[in-house]
């Protein structure tokens, strides 16, 4: 592609008008001709089945504090929709100001991925919910006392009957807010309009920062409509993780041990859910602590232990460009 | 048979219900459950073999991304998560079940590998990846080692591709020997090692994944799944050969039924033929209803008596259909005799007695039985009977030994006696003892010998009254010609000999009253007049019968007139008014009509009746009525009544027309000298002369009228211009300017004239006339003999008043109003004993408004009545409050207007407020003015003496300017005499006035009359007062009028100043 570009440029400074105009013409032909449709990252589609009467439910409840035992924190305290659908802490605050365990993930685009959280204990969205709302160190809840607590909500139980034949129950909850949840994808991306023949979408370096996020092999783990979330890597697939701990400056913790937390598989040591990259550029700090602050150390930070490369920072800010180019397009995000 | 038929239904529900039974059981053996069972199965297997194709695919890195792998387990998750899925599984036998979790468990496994294989084969190709870029910087810095590197890399790609684990334990080996601190070729071993490992944890994986016994566990699932679902399928055979066999008996047992029923039915038939036959034959209608109310059967005759239900007469026609077809050609009559039973009487003229009766089923049996003939004998019967009962003549039947059998109930009404009462007595029961003049003998013989006889009878009623009667007794035979009875029939002509009597005395008062009457025919030829009307048209009998009353038609009124008579005619059968008619001698007559349309027994115009009196007297009185309400007698010129009417009607005449008319307003000069020198009589032939020469200079068109005493108005129409007006005025005045010869003399009056335009001055008639009234006393003012057209200076003066008069009832309301008082000082207690109230006006813009200003106007527009009251109810009140602050002796005098009187101030009037305020009558002096002894009324004079009687005293006001003579003054109860101040202003120097006012005091001391003088404003006029012995002062001199207020100071000063003015050495 990139030989294609420079022979049309060499050309087209030696040829006249009419030869520019014919060299156009091939330039368009050979442009439109690019096939992007085994490319390993693939645009997001729109939602054709959503409900909007539970989306409209889920976002209420999503908002709602009472969701916690204290009646201060909604879903909406750490999944700012506004800013990427996460918040920019390392480790969100809970109820009584406890710290979570865990960096929080986005919510955007979180129905493209196979399982839930880091450590991918929760097989949906609806098992999902239930996690921040009992967790103590989150909600600190437990669903009879939502269910309790809203139900002397008029209003909202007179909504709930109008949607679910059984009113507001705990199970419709969750539905619920996992239908707004599922409403939460980001569309239009440049890379995806990109992908569909767009080629402004994306700027040069942006292109070339997706060349290079192949051909270093990011895109093994980083791949599908949500540029990752579709597996398990370990932390440290290349080179020993225990160097990145130890340079962490904070101890190791469970949490750190990934999926081992759920199987006590030695092999599920460090294992984590490779994280989508959709929203990367807006969800600051990353990891699954959450420890560091800016995108371009994490790519360093990938390189080095899951690929056993060092790469350099003129690769770094291409790729990083291009991570920009995989975020799409929300109502909730422009609001 | 109940049994037998009993057992026959029993063993068909039984047989049917084992059929449903049966359907049941093969239907229900969830045949449909079953095929999604296998559907599932199949699904599970086809996602079996996708995910081992996916694998498959990963596992050789020829997978771009792994979404489609995420999809597919996705799938399976919510297939396993679908409750509905899951319920299909629920009830099936516990091996079979055992061997589904097992199958799902071998799924879970690979799905558990296929993660691992997925993280796996991710780092396998990025080590694979990363390999030549290794052996490139390998051949860039450690060109030395690029053979070994190659032999390492190649071995290393061959082991990727043909997975020997031979090659992998060569390439570690040779690996191992490669001993080089060279970063790069560190890197390079690093990596492979790495990929070496990761690839042979993937080969491990893989063989695990293909170890799971997946493809068993699903095949053992199958075939017993299939077992179990054969075994459902042979227990559905069974159950459908049972139901073959059951469905078998089931048609065999309805043949059996149908043969059964079959016979049955021929019996039945064959039974109903002969009930047919029978019922067919039967002289009656009938017909019979089953339980349900539907025909079964009719026979012939019950066609032939309702032929127009024919068609309806099928079995199973409902009772309710034929009975309405039936009745909608007969109609029902109660039948006479004791069961009540109806009869139909048909449009055909049948009587058809209806018998319907219900069966035992339930049904309804119904039998006709034809009786038109009996009915119609009785019914003729019936009809002589009726006439005998209804017959206005009395009937009275007795036997051959003549006592009565029957009496009819006119006989009974006449009479007076019952049926019950006679029955069996002799008619001499009706006899009234002999008094009838007829001969018994003869009776009997001509009845007798078969001949009706004929006479009347005069009879006694029960009651003891008698009556005429009018009979006619024939005898009644029997086929042999025996006589068996008599029939009376009589008439009771008792009131017809009334009737006679009636008539007779009618035809006295036709003949002998006043008013004519006429009668004539619905087509209005005279049939007969009585004599009145003869004498009051000319006309007799002979000569109007047969005639119209157009004869009589004066021509006087319109053809609408007698167009009205006729329509009140028509509507009210009656017309009364009064009309001009003709006399035979052709003179003209009014006459007041009444004119009756009479009507004969049926409703139907018979006759008119014109009734009608003479009016020409009446109407010569009315007219002169109308004269003297609108005429002066003296000059029969319109008066001022009429003046009144007629200026309306002019004015709207010229709205109309839009042209104007003017009018003058005259009034004579020196004709009151003429009145008071020569007598009324000389005045009035004055005025009657003056009448004619005004008539002499006016047009026909314009009025002229005598408003009154010596002044006429003239109404000039249809003006051009003022002009006009202006020249008749002169022609008036000119026209009066000659002497009159009256009583000998010669004398000389003279006219002033004012004359007011309409429309230019005046809205409306009364304006008009007040306009042109001010005009001419301009006119007066200028000089006698003069005309003066109202101006806009007079229209000024009249704004101004209407603006006044509006001031003054605001005035009123506003308590604008405000007393002032001066004092009436005794010269001989030296002290003020009176003061005198005196109202002012304290307009808000205009400022203090004199009486002499408003009082007229408030006289003229009867505000004098509310102010008049106004100033006792505050004089009294300040006497009051004098009265609070030790002022004991002083009362008030207050001013009294004729015109108060007029308007209804009288003593209880006054009483009334003097008593709320609580002051004593006594204490108030009523002013009154000369002009009320004009009238020298004896109304007046027991007016002021009621004043009197409450206590208060009464002076008169301003006394000497008026014609009133003293003498005249003994008439009424005066206490005080006024004397008006123009006679002191002079005093004491003019003589004239110094002799009248001595006289006025010499006379009031004889007539013992109190003296008051008033304006008196220097020492002189005091002293000279006083040497006259007028004891009361009231002037400037003392005070002028102060406010309420100041009064008791003012008092107090003119006690102090009296040693002054009339020193005690002072002598008379």
């Amino acid at each position: 592609m990139q030989a294609l570009q420079q022979y049309n440029r060499a050309i087209i400074s030696r040829l006249n008008l009419i030869g520019i105009a014919v060299t156009l013409l091939l330039l368009h032909t050979t442009a439109s001709a690019r096939d992007l449709s085994s490319e390993p990252i693939t645009p997001i589609s729109p939602i054709s089945d959503l409900n909007q009467a539970k989306v409209d439910l889920g976002k209420v409840l999503f908002h709602d504090t009472r969701l916690s035992s204290d009646n201060s924190i909604s879903c909406a305290s750490c999944h700012d929709l506004k800013s990427g659908g996460a918040d920019s802490t390392p480790l969100s605050l809970g109820v009584n100001g406890t710290k979570g365990t865990t960096n929080t993930p986005t919510v955007y685009n979180t129905q493209l991925n196979f399982v839930q959280f880091w450590d991918g204990r929760a097989a949906n969205l609806h098992e999902q919910i239930n996690g921040p709302v009992q967790n103590p160190v989150e909600m600190n809840t437990h669903w009879p006392e939502v269910t309790t607590k809203l139900s002397q909500d008029v209003l909202l139980r007179q909504a709930f009957e109008a949607v679910y034949p059984e009113g507001l129950k705990a199970d419709n909850l969750r539905d619920a807010i996992a239908e707004f949840e599922r409403s939460l994808i980001t569309l239009n991306a440049p890379f995806d309009r990109w992908l569909k023949g767009d080629e402004t979408a994306l700027t040069d370096e942006q292109q070339q920062g997706y060349q290079l996020f192949k051909s270093y092999g990011c895109i093994s783990c980083h791949q599908g409509a949500n540029v990752g979330g579709n597996m398990y890597a370990h932390f440290g697939a290349v080179n020993d993780i225990s160097a990145y701990f130890e340079t962490r400056g904070t101890p190791l913790r469970e949490a750190d041990l990934g999926r081992y937390i759920i199987t006590h598989d030695p092999l599920d040591r460090y294992l984590f859910k490779v994280p989508s990259l959709r929203m990367a550029a807006y969800t600051a700090p990353y990891f699954h602590d959450g420890a560091i602050p800016d995108l371009d150390s994490a790519i360093k930070i990938m390189g080095r232990f899951q690929l056993g490369r060092e790469i350099p920072n003129q690769h770094i800010t291409s790729i990083s460009a291009f991570i920009r180019s995989l975020a799409g397009e929300h109502p909730e995000l422009s609001e | 048979m109940i049994w037998f038929k009993a057992r026959l239904y029993l063993t068909s529900i039984l047989a049917i219900t084992l059929l449903g039974w049966l359907f049941f059981l093969v239907h229900d053996e969830h045949s449909q459950t079953n095929q999604q069972r296998s559907e599932i199965l199949l699904q599970l297997q086809a996602f079996d073999n996708a995910l081992d194709l996916e694998v498959l695919v990963i596992s050789s890195m020829r997978q771009q991304n792994y979404d489609e792998i995420v999809k597919l387990t996705q799938r399976l998750q919510q297939q396993e998560n679908n409750p509905k899925i899951a319920g299909l599984f629920n009830d099936l036998p516990p091996p079979l079940s055992d061997k589904l979790r097992q199958y799902r468990s071998t799924l879970h496994q690979r799905i558990n590998l296929a993660e691992q294989i997925k993280t796996l084969a991710a780092e396998v190709r990025n080590g694979l990846n990363y390999i030549p870029m290794l052996v490139s910087a390998i051949a860039e810095n450690d060109r030395q080692y690029l053979l070994p590197t190659r032999e390492i890399v190649s071995r290393l790609y061959h082991y990727h591709i043909f997975k020997s684990d031979l090659d992998a334990v060569a390439l570690k080996e040779r690996l191992a020997q490669l001993t080089n601190p060279s970063a790069s070729l560190q890197a390079l071993k690093f990596h492979i090692n790495s990929s070496l490992s990761a690839q042979t944890q993937l080969n491990q994986l893989l063989q695990k994944y293909q170890q799971v016994p997946n493809k068993v566990a699903f095949n053992q699932l199958y075939s017993a799944y299939l077992s179990h679902r054969n075994k459902a399928t042979q227990k559905t055979d069974y159950l459908n050969s049972a139901l073959i066999g059951l469905t078998t008996v089931l048609i065999l047992l309805l043949s059996f039924l149908y043969l059964h029923l079959g016979r049955s039915h021929n019996q039945t038939e064959r039974a109903q033929r002969r009930l047919k036959d029978g019922v067919d034959n039967i002289r009656e209608a009938f017909a019979l209803f089953d339980a349900d109310q539907k025909l079964i059967l009719s026979n012939r005759n019950f066609a032939h008596y309702y032929p127009w239900v024919s068609e309806l007469l099928q079995p199973g026609t409902p009772k309710a259909v034929l009975q309405t077809a039936i009745d909608a050609k007969c109609h029902y009559q109660q039948d006479n005799d004791s069961d009540q039973r109806l009869v139909q009487h048909t449009d055909n003229g049948h009587y058809l007695l209806c018998s319907d009766n219900p069966t035992n089923e339930g049904g309804e049996v119904w039998v006709r039985i034809d009786i038109s003939d009996t009915r119609h004998k009785e019914q003729e019967l019936r009809k002589f009977s009726r006439a005998l009962t209804q017959s206005p003549a009395a009937v009275v039947i007795a036997d051959i030994n003549g006592l009565i059998e029957y009496i009819n109930p006119k006989a009974e009404e006449v009479s007076g006696y019952s049926l019950a009462e006679v029955v069996g007595k002799s008619p001499n029961v009706f006899s009234s003892g002999g008094l009838s003049p007829v001969n018994y003998q003869v009776m009997w013989q001509q009845m007798l010998s078969g001949q009706a006889w004929q006479g009347n009878f005069l009879n006694r009623r029960k009651n003891g009254s008698l009556y005429w009667e009018a009979a006619t007794i024939s005898a009644v035979k029997d086929p042999r010609g025996v006589i068996t009875h008599f029939v009376a029939v009589k008439e009771d002509i008792t009131e017809r000999r009334a009737t006679e009597e009636q008539l007779r005395m009618n035809a006295a008062v036709f003949e002998t009253t006043n008013e004519g009457i006429m009668i004539t025919t619905p087509d209005s030829k005279i049939i007969s007049v009585n004599p009145a009307f003869t004498k009051i048209t000319g006309y007799t009998q002979k000569d109007v019968v047969g005639n119209t009353p157009q004869i009589f038609q004066s021509g006087k009124q319109p053809k609408e007139f007698y167009e009205g008579l006729w329509r009140s005619l028509e509507k009210n059968n009656s017309w009364s008014g009064e009309i001009w008619n003709k006399r035979k001698d052709g003179s003209l007559y009014p006459q007041w009509l009444s004119i009756a349309a009479v009507q004969n027994h049926d409703g139907l115009l018979a006759q008119y009746v014109a009734v009608f009196s003479d009016m020409t007297q009446r109407k010569n009185d009315e007219e002169q009525i109308r004269q003297q309400a609108n005429f002066d007698a003296l000059t029969s010129l319109p008066n001022r009544t009429m003046l009144k009417r007629e200026l309306t009607q002019i004015q709207q005449r010229c709205d109309e027309k839009g042209c104007q008319c003017a009018l003058l307003f005259i009034d004579l000069d020196r004709f009151k000298a003429v009145n008071d020198t020569l007598g009324h009589s000389v005045g009035d032939q004055m005025l009657q002369q003056v009448s004619l020469r005004l008539s002499s200079v006016i047009r026909e068109q314009d009025l002229i009228s005598r408003f009154g005493g010596d002044e006429f108005v003239i109404v000039l129409q249809d003006l051009v211009d003022s002009e006009e007006a202006a020249m008749t005025a002169k022609r008036v005045i000119d026209i009066l300017q000659p002497p009159f010869q009256l009583a000998g003399r010669t004398l000389y009056i003279g006219a002033s004239v004012g004359i007011s335009c309409y429309p230019n001055d005046s809205d409306n008639g009364e304006v008009m006339l007040r306009h042109a009234d001010m005009a001419m006393y301009l006119a007066k003012d200028r000089g006698r003999n003069q005309y003066q057209f109202f101006n806009s200076q007079m229209r000024e003066e009249v704004k101004n008043r209407t603006e006044m008069e509006q001031a003054l009832r605001q005035a009123i309301n506003n308590h604008e109003f405000e007393l002032y008082y001066q004092p009436i000082s005794n010269c001989q207690q030296h002290k003020v004993i009176a003061a005198e109230a005196l109202i002012r006006w304290q307009h808000p813009e205009k400022g203090l408004i004199s009486p002499a200003e408003f009082i007229p106007l408030a006289e003229e527009t009867g505000l004098i009545q509310p102010i008049g009251l106004w100033v006792l109810r505050q004089s009294c009140e300040q006497i009051i409050e004098w009265q609070q602050q030790g002022i004991n002796d002083l009362s008030i005098s207050v001013n009294v207007s004729s015109n108060q009187r007029l308007l209804g101030f009288d003593a209880k009037v006054a009483a009334e407020i003097m008593y709320s305020v609580g002051v004593d009558p006594s204490k108030i002096i009523f002013e009154i003015t000369e002009n009320m002894f004009l009238e020298n009324s004896t109304e007046a004079i027991t007016w002021l003496k009621e004043f009197k009687a409450l206590g208060s005293k009464l002076a008169i006001d301003d006394f000497g300017t008026g014609y009133s003579s003293l003498s005249y003054l003994k008439q009424f109860p005066i206490d005080k005499l006024k004397i008006d101040q123009a006679f002191i202003r002079d005093l004491p120097d003019n003589q004239e006035d110094a002799t009248l006012v001595n006289a006025i005091i010499a006379m009031s001391k004889s007539l013992g009359l109190e003296l008051i003088a008033e304006g008196v404003e220097t020492v002189e006029q005091l002293h000279y007062l006083h040497q006259l012995n007028c004891p009361n002062i009231q002037g400037f001199l003392f005070s002028k009028p102060v406010k309420a207020e100041q009064l008791p100071a003012v008092i107090q000063q003119i006690k102090a100043v009296f040693p002054q003015l009339l020193p005690s050495d002072y002598e008379i």
